[in-house]
């Protein structure tokens, strides 16, 4: 993952399982919700999921959700996730207003 | 209704495997086993399910395991297979290295099961496990350094055949294959991570 590189842009993927786990979801749930929200533009590999997953994990912006045992693995969001998802939206919305304002609509 | 077997050989060549087992699903038949060198088949609709094949030997054996249940997770059915090279690699190589025998059988046990044969449903969309270009830049360059000590190898192996200059023939073609493998894979791996630097 090559987030936080770029003046703290999030890649897409980053973003949209972010969003996706503010409730939480197991793998194929984020998958679908991703396919979903896009209208199938964006498809994830679940090889892709998995490394974004752990790399989540690692940086603590999601965690484990509930009692995994036997059952499939659930993540959500952390505190920590949720501002730097805000700190995304906030990104975004300067983004689009400098773009609206030159090409404009 | 009689179950197939068949031998297949396919030393480091991930991706001719996988295009053999989806030939095969598309005549209607699905893997039901897979040992070293055989895989049992079973009848079904012809291209009823569609495999990837994911090289894992990075990876510990904990961290196979979990990747694997990750992916039955998401709905597919896993095999384990080994390289078919674990034997050249892990006695020349390898018992070289290693301290202990325990680190050595360690190792070992991380061949065996150093390929993921993943199966999917086929519902017409393509089967992709890595799908983001930095993504896809990162699994390609997993198989520079194994496909590079192949090729070190089997050019080492070539140059003590020198007696035999068929041998040494045999040894060196087989090892510019190798080569020819770590040429393709660091293509894609400069490719996608350029493309990533674009798009991403």
């Amino acid at each position: 993952m090559r987030d936080n590189v770029k003046g703290g842009a999030l890649t897409e993927v980053t973003f949209f399982i972010l969003l996706a786990l503010y409730e939480p979801k197991h793998g194929y749930a984020i998958m679908q919700f991703i396919e979903e929200k896009t209208d199938g533009r964006l498809t994830l590999g679940a090889g892709t999921l998995y490394g974004a997953i752990n790399s989540l994990l690692e940086k603590e912006w999601i965690e484990p959700f509930g009692d995994a045992d036997g059952r499939k693995k659930e993540y959500v969001i952390t505190s920590k996730g949720k501002e730097v998802a805000a700190a995304e939206l906030q990104r975004l919305k300067d983004l689009t207003e400098i773009a609206s304002g030159i090409i404009g609509g | 209704m009689n179950n197939i077997v068949k031998a297949r050989y396919y030393a480091g060549f991930i991706d001719a495997q996988r295009n053999w087992l989806n030939k095969m699903a598309s005549k209607g038949y699905r893997l039901v086993k897979c040992g070293r060198l055989f895989y049992e088949f079973e009848t079904c609709e012809p291209s009823e399910y569609i495999y990837q094949i994911e090289y894992i030997g990075d990876k510990s054996k904990t961290d196979g395991k979990d990747y694997a249940s990750f992916l039955e997770d998401m709905g597919y059915k896993i095999f384990f297979k080994n390289v078919n090279l674990d034997f050249d690699i892990g006695n020349v190589l390898w018992r070289k290295l290693a301290d202990k025998g325990s680190k050595f059988a360690d190792y070992q046990t991380v061949m065996e099961r150093a390929l993921l044969i993943v199966e999917k449903k086929n519902d017409g969309t393509p089967f992709e496990l890595h799908t983001t270009n930095n993504d896809k830049a990162n699994y390609y360059a997993k198989f520079l350094i194994p496909y590079f000590m192949l090729f070190l190898l089997f050019t080492v192996i070539g140059a003590i055949s020198l007696a035999d200059i068929k041998m040494m023939l045999i040894w060196y073609a087989v090892a510019l294959v190798f080569l020819a493998g770590f040429f393709v894979n660091l293509v894609r791996y400069f490719r996608d991570k350029k493309r990533s630097g674009i798009e991403e």
